[in-house]
């Protein structure tokens, strides 16, 4: 269960993915980061820090989080500090850099945070910046697996050596479970062989 | 951020702590979405509903000189010439349907040139029903009509004759005509399925059928001038179940006199349920 920050080596031997995942409100396009292909109240207490009017704090609706995103990482390690770094960019855009971070926003004629009913699109495009941060920031390789590309942004964000991009299969969303399992497979899969083409070329 | 926030997070953060993000990071912009990143495939279904991958076309592109196509016009097609006409109509109404619907929205002046062509195009779809509609009540009628008639015998005679007089009958344009005159006149398709309707009209078109062959295919094939006159319903079935040819022939042959060595005798009255029975299997079979 995603109920509290997991260690690496909780996930591994959990059979969990090197990953982590990027859920989107489909109502509101809020953002929760969780190491686990689910989230709880944890990550919503956890990663919503100031909430006001322009971002109220979300509900556990199972129905309207769909998952935007899966950063795959290779190394257990790496995707703890990633997850970590994620949460804190947020801390840091709710509550230290508030400002800096309202300057960047779209904003609409009475000032507010651009939106159309309750959704504000800046919010998962702030997630997808904080992620190319993470990335950057410590030099990890990334596999990202999106929902649509679409949601990638323009290739200028990304550093080419560090991240490949992939399309999740096109899916109904009601069988999200079992594309995350077929991501979460292949993720370890490739663990395996490289670990296996490491203890190869140790031998030689 | 100082260490005493970071352990809000959770128990195990100080010890992430040591890999954490510089203090003076910046923050980025957020990342717009782009479709840039995705490719339409060329072959895209809904590609059907643009003309030459155009958004939208200028009101001058809408061809508004022509006229419809008038029913006298449809009347000299063939079937497959107004069904292709039929889908041509019908993808460019949807590619005009959605452009006029574009410009609705905007109350755009020019929507109406775009619905004044669907309007064109569909009283070509109108009529090209109408011509259809019109071929089909002629062959009911026609079809009604021969079997009343006492015509119908002297046809079937003719038939016969004729295919019996036949050279060679082991042709496609045979095969074709035999279809066409069990379809027609006993209405049994060339396919049977669980609708087809195995009725007195059925029967007889087996028997003549059955008869047909055995009387052309008697002298070409011995054995079947060994098995001297067909004298039941199974055995016509046989044959008419078999493709008109010399192997097809000998194959029901075998058929029948497999049936005669098992010494079965058929009255009449029963012949219908037989058939129906034999129908049925042969679909059991096939599925």
């Amino acid at each position: 269960m995603s109920t509290k920050l997991r260690s690496a080596k909780w996930i591994q031997k959990n059979g969990f993915a090197p990953q982590v995942f990027l859920f989107r409100n489909i109502e509101t396009n809020q953002v929760l980061y969780s190491q686990l292909p689910h989230i709880s109240n944890y990550q919503i207490k956890q990663q919503f820090w100031r909430p006001n009017w322009q971002d109220r704090k979300p509900q556990k609706r199972r129905d309207i989080w769909r998952c935007m995103a899966v950063a795959d990482f290779h190394n257990y390690d790496n995707a703890l500090k990633a997850y970590h770094a994620l949460v804190e960019l947020r801390y840091l855009r709710q509550v230290t850099k508030k400002e800096e971070a309202m300057a960047m926003r779209r904003r609409n004629k009475d000032g507010n945070i651009w939106f159309s009913a309750q959704f504000r699109p800046v919010h998962s495009q702030e997630a997808v910046a904080d992620l190319s941060t993470v990335i950057d920031e410590f030099n990890m390789p990334s596999k990202i697996y999106w929902e649509s590309l679409w949601r990638r942004g323009d290739e200028k964000y990304w550093n080419k050596d560090l991240t490949t991009h992939e399309e999740m299969d096109l899916r109904d969303p009601r069988f999200r479970t079992v594309v995350l399992n077929d991501i979460k497979e292949k993720s370890k899969a490739e663990i395996g062989l490289n670990q296996a083409r490491a203890a190869t070329s140790k031998l030689q | 951020m100082n260490r005493s926030t970071v352990a809000r997070f959770s128990t195990t953060s100080m010890a992430a702590a040591r890999n954490r993000l510089p203090t003076n990071i910046k923050l980025r912009r957020p990342i717009p979405p782009t479709i840039d990143n995705i490719t339409v495939p060329e072959n895209h279904p809904l590609w059907q509903f643009f003309d030459n991958k155009n958004f939208l076309r200028k009101p001058q592109e809408i061809q508004t000189t022509g006229r419809p196509w008038t029913i006298q016009e449809l009347r000299r097609k063939k079937f497959d010439d107004l069904h292709k006409l039929w889908y041509v109509c019908l993808k460019e109404r949807n590619v005009l349907g959605r452009e006029h619907r574009l410009l609705e929205s905007v109350d755009s002046q020019s929507a109406i040139i775009y619905e004044e062509q669907s309007e064109q195009i569909r009283t070509t779809m109108w009529r090209i029903k109408h011509v259809l509609r019109e071929r089909q009540l002629a062959e009911t009628k026609s079809r009604e009509k021969l079997l009343k008639s006492s015509e119908l015998q002297d046809y079937l005679q003719d038939f016969k004759q004729e295919y019996l007089d036949s050279q060679d009958v082991e042709t496609q344009e045979w095969y074709d005509k035999l279809e066409r005159l069990q379809y027609a006149i006993f209405g049994i398709p060339n396919y049977l399925s669980a609708d087809t309707v195995v009725d007195e009209h059925f029967l007889e078109g087996v028997k003549f059928i059955g008869e047909l062959k055995f009387a052309k295919f008697s002298e070409s094939v011995p054995e079947l001038q060994d098995l001297g006159k067909l004298s039941s319903i199974v055995e016509n079935y046989a044959l008419f179940e078999e493709t008109s040819n010399k192997e097809g022939v000998t194959l029901a042959v075998k058929r029948i006199e497999e049936y005669r060595a098992n010494d079965i005798q058929i009255p009449q009255e029963k012949e219908l349920e037989v058939i129906q029975e034999l129908v049925r299997d042969r679909l059991e079979v096939a599925e």
